[in-house]
């Protein structure tokens, strides 16, 4: 097959250094490891490229650098920091292994001589447990190289899509390989695009839903950054099967990266005449424009999203009619997430019976999850469908030190909490939906014993309250009231309210009710299942919540107003030093006599006990 | 099509493409909502419409889900209810509790729906939203605390009105309906036009009221109040007390407003004649010039629509002041005193700004001092005892009682084109009581009549509430047939204004069609004082406004 890229090599330094930049790594601090690069190599006049390549996923150990050094396997080093370049480089450059702190692995090769005592990157448990296919080759490709992309494999899928199929037999095959919704719908993507090619419209919109606001979810802003021209690929095809003529990247306009990336790579496709009017020869026309959202919670469901396209406040429509009969300006639009469309150019070139094989009889492929919270590794993991949720943990290194694992937070604000019980639940759509569980868009925060479940769903309702957007009464006004009750019971019981004690059982009492009115009554999937994550921590967690409520108490110490001091009476010395400290004024006595803690002016704020020098102040 | 679809066990007809809500409806089910309204697009913001599906248990809002063939649904099943408790509940808990000095008391939707699902106690207790009140314009306020944000009055204002002067802003449990920026209605697109006030299901959008002022001058020895009755105002406070007669109805007010302590009280019809005699001069002085074209309206609210929504065409509106400004002229020149107010009963809020209009003022103090609407008047009327039918009768002071019957005619649906055409043909001489003029009274949004004056053609196009003026308007100032384009706010005319009694339009409607075929001057220009007057250039000043810039 011949492709109208002509791959561009030009002449290549002997070493590279390859750098893994994605905006967790730019947190981490790669541009200053950069700039020391940079700085080292000028200064030693060594002969290296700096390649900017996407991160692979190991966010906690950012920032990840990569050096090839002629003759020697790639090796990977982590948590590089400027002060550690110098080292580090001095050693590679003169063939010798630096110290192991920084050392992540290396990659095999077949015609370069290994580095002796460095495991090997694909045999670490974190790439070892993944089924990595649209994360593979993440961290040697330049993202807006298109030749780079095509070395990958890529753009062969859209090739055999546009020269060798009709736009029915691409829908029929996404369709036959069972690729589902990524973005927490779960609806078959292969019939979406299906609907909306049965549709007659001079116009038709797709829409690439890259929005991801939801709190704990980066996995789509990591796999754009990396591979932006996967996912234009995935998007030309999808345009393709569904007749589509205009596509729209709606994507956060605080992923700013990921925009700059997708821009370059848009105008270069322009150039190479894959995007515009006539692509490849084959009458079809195409247009792919870039949204900006505000960043609204609520905009990543579709019909909000619409709304926004339009011009309009974001808040959801009611449907029927559905997007794909009657969706942007009226026409029929697709909406899919990032990572579904990124599932698209795999299957085409490898075929549906090949996606099908992966994954288990109820949800085919893989599912990107962002990892966060108490794990050795935190980041992105491809996993395949039908893993449980303990191998993704295992995949991340497993718990801390020190930390035992109590539960999973899954699929962000609309998700649930699962307990250590149910780690074997197999992660597909057919599983979680049984246990009224929901996979969102991937996020996966792993919770310990130093996490309060009371304080967690306060966290989830508070967000839910502030991002609703305000339409449909149960979410708004359901919302306002379940954040309330989770005060009153995170609250110290405050003397001055009358009835305190009496209001936080009677709204503990009425949380379920108010949870499940939420859930069948709200208007969008925001607001039917935000209560979720209420339901399933009463569900599991109920001695964790009447520790709260009767005994006034945290066990994980996080809920900062139920905490109480008291000052032992053999410790204390009457130094008077927690007294000078208290900015809430709650600690009496006089100097060189035992001193008192007055409860009801204490704030909890715990400055006596870091300041008491014997050990004298007692948490309880 | 029909659809034949199971509720509560029994099958019922539907229609095809309608939703669930309209076939209940049409069919005499009743099931509680909060945002929808037949003439809007459901929102499907408040979700008291939902019904339970007997084959999924899931509950579906009913004013969004079109019907299918085979659909069962339990309208009123103990889960339905539950929900639709919890959710009143939840709006009771941020609302005020102040329904005992709400100005919707015993008109409150939420107030009746709460009653009617039973809520007895206080379910869930939580802070209530601060709102602020915002009393920037000069017709109505917005009370934000009381919105449950059912955004009706957004569609209305968006969807009918074509103004889009409120919207929702701010997300989450910071959302209310508010203008631009915050900066209040009075600097808004808002034109007053008051159908917000007529949908709000709560207390949140209400007419500002006059009474506590009006009241405060009651009584007091040397001031002299003057009361302005709108024909449109006894012709609704006539049919929600059941009296007939229009003139009747008059002399009953008149005699219970002068017993409650008002010295002069007159009606607005004798300057409506003088308005339409005046128009009716004006047309014939102008119908001679080449590029004749109008647009005539004594709506404050169409006027402002026109002037903010397409000021290159405000040229053509016509400068005469409107009947209530005319009389309130008139009545402040007799009197020519400091202690002589002047208060207007008027069917909409519209009226509110127009009286304080600098173009309206004399010598910077207004012609008319206080507007206040029909409600307001039965309140005021009500707190002092006076119930209808009042025994009493007393006519208008002269020379307000002489009034032809197209004076009352033009407030009701399409009567003001009615009323042109028929002063125009008897400047001819021509026979102006032939039925096809009626047709003109035919509730149709657009309505186009041509005849020819002084030999040369004339046509009329009468555009009918808003949602036809923003359609057409545009159409029809730059087609060069039409001569005359008259607009008005609201649907079926002035007898229909936003701050009407909620009686059936209907009947109010018939009071004056009753009191049109049994007048005995039938046109403007018959009467003779009007004849009288405009024959003399004293009343232009009156009547007109200097000049077209000033409107």
């Amino acid at each position: 097959m011949n492709t109208p890229l002509e791959i561009n090599k030009s002449k290549t330094a002997p070493s590279q250094i390859f750098l893994q930049t994605g905006t967790c790594s730019i947190v981490a601090g790669i541009t200053k490891t950069r700039d020391a690069f940079i700085q080292y190599i000028e200064s030693h006049q060594i002969d290296a490229d700096l390649i900017e390549t996407g991160c692979m996923g190991m966010c906690s150990n950012d920032p990840v650098v990569d050096i090839l050094i002629p003759g020697r396997n790639k090796i990977s080093f982590r948590r590089v920091m400027p002060s550690d370049v110098a080292i580090i480089c001095d050693c590679i450059f003169n063939n010798i292994l630096p110290e192991k702190t920084h050392i992540l692995g290396q990659y095999k090769s077949n015609d370069r001589f290994p580095w002796e005592f460095v495991p090997y990157i694909d045999e670490l448990p974190f790439f070892a447990t993944q089924k990595r296919i649209l994360l593979s080759g993440i961290e040697t490709i330049r993202p807006d190289s298109a030749s780079d992309y095509e070395s990958l494999g890529g753009f062969t899928a859209l090739l055999k899509a546009i020269r060798t199929m009709t736009p029915a037999a691409v829908c029929s095959e996404i369709a036959e390989s069972g690729l589902t919704g990524r973005g927490g719908g779960g609806y078959s993507t292969g019939s979406k695009l299906r609907t909306v090619l049965q549709q007659h419209s001079y116009k038709k919109y797709l829409i690439c839903n890259a929005d991801e606001s939801d709190p704990g979810s980066f996995s789509g802003r990591l796999l754009v950054e990396a591979k932006p021209f996967l996912l234009l690929e995935g998007i030309i095809i999808a345009a393709y099967a569904s007749g589509a003529n205009q596509a729209i990247i709606y994507i956060r306009n605080k992923y700013r990266l990921s925009i700059d990336r997708l821009q370059r790579c848009i105008h270069q496709l322009y150039e190479l005449k894959w995007l515009g009017d006539d692509i490849l020869d084959s009458g079809i026309n195409l247009r792919i424009s870039i949204y900006e959202s505000p960043g609204a919670f609520v905009c990543g469901e579709e019909t909000a999203l619409i709304e926004n396209l339009e011009g309009n406040r974001g808040m959801p429509r009611t449907k029927p009619p559905y997007p794909a009969i009657s969706g942007l300006h009226g026409m029929p639009t697709v909406v899919n997430n990032v990572e579904t469309l990124c599932n698209i150019p795999a299957i085409i070139s490898n075929g549906a019976a090949w996606f099908r094989s992966i994954g288990n009889n109820n949800t085919t492929g893989t599912k990107l999850f962002s990892v966060s919270g108490k794990t050795e590794i935190g980041g992105v993991v491809e996993i395949e469908m039908g893993s449980t949720i303990r191998q993704v943990i295992d995949a991340c290194g497993g718990p801390q030190s020190h930390s035992e694992i109590k539960a999973v937070h899954l699929g962000g604000p609309s998700g649930g909490l699962v307990p250590v019980e149910d780690f074997g639940i197999p992660l597909d759509y057919y599983h979680l939906d049984k246990q009224k569980l929901y996979l969102g868009s991937g996020s996966f925060a792993v919770l310990d014993q130093e996490n309060c479940i009371v304080n967690t769903c306060r966290y989830f309702m508070e967000f839910i309250e502030g991002e609703s957007c305000g339409k449909c009464i149960p979410c708004r006004e359901g919302s306002q009231r379940i954040t309330e009750i989770f005060k009153r019971i995170s609250n110290k019981p405050n003397d001055a309210e009358e009835f305190a004690t009496l209001l936080r059982f009677k709204g503990v009492m009425q949380l379920e009710q108010m949870a499940e009115v939420m859930h069948e009554t709200s208007l969008c999937g925001l607001g039917q299942h935000a209560p979720n994550v209420v339901t399933t921590a009463l569900k599991h967690f109920r001695e964790e919540f009447e520790e709260h409520i009767f005994e006034r108490k945290c066990r994980a110490g996080v809920c900062k107003n139920l905490k109480s001091y008291s000052i032992d009476h053999t410790a204390c010395t009457g130094c008077g030093m927690c007294a000078k400290r208290c900015p809430a004024d709650a600690i009496a006595g006089s100097l060189r006599q035992t001193h008192y803690i007055i409860s009801e002016r204490c704030i909890g704020c715990g400055m006596c006990m870091e300041s008491c020098k014997f050990n004298a102040v007692i948490l309880k | 099509m029909q659809v034949e679809i199971t509720v509560n066990r029994t099958k019922i007809q539907a229609r095809k493409g309608e939703t669930i809500l309209t076939a209940l409806q049409r069919n005499g089910i009743k099931i509680p909502t909060l945002c929808n309204l037949p003439e809007l697009t459901p929102t499907g913001a408040c979700r008291l419409c939902v019904v339970e599906d007997e084959d999924t248990r899931h509950l579906i809002p009913a004013c969004s889900t079109p019907v299918q063939t085979g659909m069962k649904i339990l309208t009123h099943s103990p889960k339905v209810i539950r929900s639709r408790q919890t959710i009143i509940d939840l709006l009771l808990t941020n609302h005020p509790d102040d329904c005992l000095y709400c100005d919707k008391n015993r008109r409150c939707e939420l107030q009746s729906l709460s009653e009617e699902l039973y809520i007895r106690e206080r379910l869930f207790t939580g802070v209530k939203k601060k709102g602020k009140t915002d009393r920037s314009s000069q017709g109505l306020v917005f009370d934000m605390s009381k919105c449950i944000l059912c955004g009706r009055c957004v569609k209305v204002c968006s969807e009918i009105i074509g103004v889009a002067a409120i919207d929702h802003v701010y997300r989450g449990k910071r959302s209310v309906v508010d203008t631009v920026l915050g900066k209040g209605l009075y600097y808004s697109s808002c034109i007053q036009c008051g159908q917000c006030i007529n949908i709000c299901p709560t207390g949140a959008l209400r007419e500002k009221s006059a009474i506590e002022q009006i009241a405060a001058k009651i009584g007091q020895e040397s001031v002299k109040i003057s009361v302005i009755l709108s024909a449109s105002s006894v012709a609704s406070i006539a049919a929600v007390f059941g009296i007939r007669k229009f003139e009747e109805m008059t002399e009953m007010l008149v005699a219970a407003l002068k017993d409650t302590g008002f010295s002069t009280i007159v009606t607005d019809s004798f300057a409506s004649d003088l308005y339409f005699a005046d128009a009716t001069s004006l047309i014939c002085e102008r119908i001679v010039q080449p590029d004749f074209k109008m647009v005539i309206s004594d709506c404050p609210a169409a006027i402002q629509w026109v002037k903010q929504k397409h000021p290159e065409f405000a040229h053509f509106l016509v400068p005469l002041r409107s009947p209530q400004q005319i009389t309130g002229r008139m009545l402040k020149r007799e009197t020519n005193g400091s202690n002589n107010i002047v208060v207007a009963v008027m069917p909409c809020i519209a009226r509110k700004t127009e009286a304080l209009q600098p173009n309206n003022l004399t010598r910077g103090l207004p012609d008319i001092d206080f507007v206040v609407t029909t409600h307001e008047l039965l309140h005021l009327l009500r707190t002092r005892g006076v119930t209808m039918p009042f025994p009493k009768r007393c006519t208008v002071d002269k020379p307000y009682n002489i009034y032809s019957s197209c004076s009352v005619l033009h407030e009701y649906n399409g009567g003001f084109a009615e009323s042109l055409v028929r002063n125009l043909l008897s400047t001819e001489g021509k026979n102006s009581f032939d039925s096809k003029y009626t047709e003109l009274r035919v509730n149709k949004p657009v309505k186009t009549f041509e005849t020819s004056i002084s030999g040369r053609n004339l046509k009329l196009v009468s555009l009918n509430g808003m949602q036809a003026i923003n359609e057409y308007f545009l159409k029809y100032v730059t087609d060069n047939s039409v001569h005359i384009i008259e607009i008005s706010s609201c649907v079926g005319g002035c007898i229909n204004g936003s701050s009407q009694l909620d009686s059936e339009a209907s009947i109010s409607g018939k009071v004056l069609l009753d009191f049109e075929s049994s007048g005995l001057l039938r046109n403007s220009v018959q009467n003779a004082i009007v004849k009288g007057m405009s024959s003399d250039n004293v009343v232009k000043p009156i009547t007109r406004y200097e000049s077209n810039s000033e409107l």
